[in-house]
């Protein structure tokens, strides 16, 4: 017991709520999701699909808008990630093209893991319904976008079709550079 | 699935006379969280939280009419500040429970000199007066930089007050660490500013203060960021021994024998740990219950009235309380009801006796219990019997006695001087009932309260700060209608004004909702609600309303709207 507190202790919330699952991106290479592409990060994370015809596309858009304005810090101290709801369908050839499409820039990786680990993956990171005919259905569970620094245990989730401003403000409220001022 | 006969609330009532009891001691929870340590029950007293202490000078740097952050307090220079407060908003220590360890970190208001004696929450209670003015200043004494749950950046928000936007805690209006924020409550009714005079029928008297910040309110709350705010005036006027030659004085139990309780269900992990769930979007539903942040406390009474002011603090979780004396081997035996004084804040016209009380997060009922019907040594106990499994609300099921006992109350002796508290049968002047006029003269508007993708909306839309879904005039009747889409439960808060429920699915309000200001409104799976507001007076300025499940709150289901 004491051993298992002082485990939990040094255990951040994301070691100990997200999956360390292998992942590949859209270029095909392969990482653990959390020692990785999370550790010690700040990190947008949301989940998609490419043939998506619902609210994906316009979840991409803005999100490639909030890419644009956190500017060089994606890919430096912010680190952006989709993950494809439909591994089996989204091979690396169909998120290079889903990439290429919307004018994702660098710093932001479209992943995609095995179909059981993409539950796991989805449901740690809190994209559940406890309705078992929403939970079933894919497309709702493209709406959101989780945020969070590892590094200091601080996670948050946002919808994705907030104005830019908005989510802008939510990603740098996760650096504690700006704990002290307004953003 | 959610069978929507069963979810109406209409069930809740029915269930007392014998409908589907779910005849279980332990509250259901999710799966997937872990199990708090199992603790001995009635083993430390309830805590009464210290009373706030006004500063003995001006405060300094001095409050300068404003915010602080460039904002002008709106009507200051008619209303100016009597009496200045300083509240630090930051790191504390606590402790649930003497099996659980000591010196956990918490968010903590606090005095200095108070909240010394290990109560790291709730924050100390302020106790105003209507006519006396008040500056508060919070400052943000979080380390610049925390690890884990909720933010080192506060917005306070005193729940119901009548205040201008800029004092309001509008979510983003938060102040960071090492700086400070200046709240100005000028005490008057709604309006007071338009009449010049002071409307007894407007009157608040149990609110409370509670974090604010835009997306992070819940994890705020949940760590320790509430206290409570109790105002007073010539009737309800803190004194129950006062012989008022007026005869407006209330004399309702004072001092010692007004006590307000803050129920809440916290969730521990395997060490002990207040543990919270980063990752639910849907609602917290803790296995253990704490009033006054002290997990399943005692409070010896005397034989006499005392006046109880009980809170749903949250984030999520619904109550229906019961209480039920126990029998001599401590087996559940009769209930008794609570005699209602007070809903959201509002003392009634006429108290109301009620078999239970039905609770969202953030509502508050004042009740008047006579101890003196019971003998020395009689044990009762509030329980909350309504079921709840997730963020959805509650089930409809109702516990069986003995379920959810979360205060255990012993009668002792009489008191040493007699009892010269009342209930008097009246208690507030109130306005006369709505009538059609008053319906057909207001600005009509509808939300519709849904989730898609994943995401809580209201009319398919999320909080936008820079935009306002609506604006009104001030002092402009407005007649909403809430619409429950979906399975859940949303406790729908208005921010500045009040509502009066005016019809449930074209049927009547409950007993306690009829003609009755209130500021948090249940919203059932499937149910239309429609609400009226008296208008948006006194103050100009942007404002919100939101669900008071923080944890919808916190993912956008909110809307600014703006008095012009």
């Amino acid at each position: 017991m004491l051993h298992a507190a002082a485990k939990n202790q040094v255990q951040s919330i994301g070691e100990r709520m997200i999956p360390n699952v292998s992942v590949n991106n859209q270029d095909g290479k392969q990482f653990h999701l959390y020692d990785d592409l999370v550790k010690g990060k700040i990190v947008m994370i949301n989940f998609m699909y490419a043939q998506c015809e619902g609210v994906c596309p316009t979840m991409t858009s803005t999100l490639v808008r909030v890419q644009k304005a956190l500017g060089k810090r994606v890919g430096s101290d912010i680190f952006m990630y989709s993950i494809t709801l439909k591994p089996m369908e989204d091979d690396s050839k169909a998120l290079r093209h889903y990439v290429q499409m919307h004018g994702v820039g660098p710093g932001w990786q479209f992943l995609r893991a095995s179909q059981k680990d993409t539950d796991k993956l989805r449901k740690s990171l809190g994209f559940v319904d406890s309705q078992p005919e929403i939970e079933a259905d894919v497309t709702q569970h493209t709406g959101m976008v989780r945020i969070g620094n590892d590094a200091i245990d601080r996670w948050n989730a946002c919808p994705a079709i907030l104005p830019v401003a908005r989510l802008v403000s939510a990603v740098l409220s996760m650096d504690p550079a700006n704990d002290t001022k307004r953003v | 699935m959610i069978d929507p006969k069963i979810s109406k609330r209409s069930f809740l009532r029915l269930t007392a006379q014998g409908a589907a009891i779910l005849a279980t001691a332990q509250i259901a929870r999710p799966n997937s969280d872990p199990v708090s340590p199992k603790v001995t029950p009635w083993v430390q007293p309830l805590p009464i939280p210290p009373v706030a202490q006004p500063t003995t000078g001006p405060l300094s740097p001095a409050f300068d009419g404003t915010t602080n952050d460039g904002q002008a307090c709106q009507h200051v220079s008619e209303y100016p500040p009597q009496k200045f407060y300083e509240i630090n908003v930051g790191l504390g220590t606590h402790q649930f429970h003497p099996a659980l360890p000591a010196n956990q970190p918490c968010f903590s208001y606090s005095q200095p000199g108070l909240n010394k004696a290990g109560i790291g929450l709730p924050g100390p209670t302020f106790k105003a007066k209507y006519g006396q003015p008040i500056a508060v200043r919070f400052r943000n004494n979080f380390p610049a930089t925390i690890r884990g749950n909720g933010i080192n950046q506060t917005a306070i928000h005193l729940h119901n007050m009548h205040s201008a936007s800029e004092s309001d805690g509008y979510p983003l209006d938060y102040v960071t660490a090492g700086h400070y924020r200046d709240h100005h409550y000028s005490m008057v009714t709604a309006g007071q500013t338009l009449s010049g005079f002071r409307d007894s029928r407007e009157v608040l008297n149990t609110l409370w203060y509670h974090d604010h910040r835009i997306d992070f309110t819940a994890a705020n709350v949940y760590q320790g960021l509430f206290g409570f705010f109790l105002a007073f005036d010539d009737y309800d006027n803190d004194d129950e021994t006062f012989a008022d030659p007026t005869g407006k004085a209330l004399n309702l139990p004072s001092g010692k024998y007004d006590i307000p309780m803050a129920f809440s269900d916290p969730q521990f992990d395997s060490s002990g740990a207040l543990y919270w769930d980063p990752m639910n979007t849907d609602g917290h539903v803790g296995d253990s219950f704490a009033v006054n942040g002290k997990a399943y406390p005692y409070l010896n009474v005397e034989r006499r009235k005392y006046r109880f002011r009980i809170l749903d603090l949250g984030p999520s979780r619904y109550y229906e309380l019961f209480c039920n004396i126990a029998t001599a081997t401590d087996k559940p035996g009769k209930d008794v009801p609570f005699k209602v004084i007070s809903v959201d804040g509002n003392l009634r016209g006429s108290p109301i006796d009620l078999s239970s009380l039905h609770m969202t997060p953030g509502n508050r009922f004042d009740v008047v219990m006579d101890f003196s019907q019971f003998a020395t040594g009689t044990v009762l106990y509030i329980e909350n019997r309504a079921e709840q499994m997730n963020g959805r609300g509650p089930t409809g099921h109702i516990l069986s006695p003995g379920s959810g006992r979360m205060l255990k109350i012993i009668v002792g002796q009489d008191p040493a001087t007699p009892d010269v508290s009342r209930v008097p049968e009246v208690l507030r002047p109130q306005y006369p009932a709505l009538t059609q006029a008053d319906l057909d003269a207001a600005v009509k508007r509808s939300f519709e309260l849904s989730r898609n993708n994943g995401v809580w909306t209201i009319n398919g839309e999320i909080m936008d700060p820079d935009k306002p879904a609506f604006t009104t005039t001030g002092g402009q009747p407005e007649l909403w209608t809430l619409i429950g889409k979906g399975g859940w439960h949303h406790p729908m808060h208005t921010h500045f004004e009040e509502g009066i429920v005016v019809s449930r699915d074209g049927g009547p309000p409950l007993p306690e909702e009829r003609d009755q200001h209130k500021d948090v409104i249940d919203v059932a799976p499937g149910e239309v609600v429609r609400v009226y507001y008296r208008g948006f007076r006194d103050f100009k300025g942007r404002y919100v309303m939101h669900c008071h499940n923080n944890v919808h709150e916190d993912h956008a289901m909110m809307f600014r709207f703006d008095v012009v």
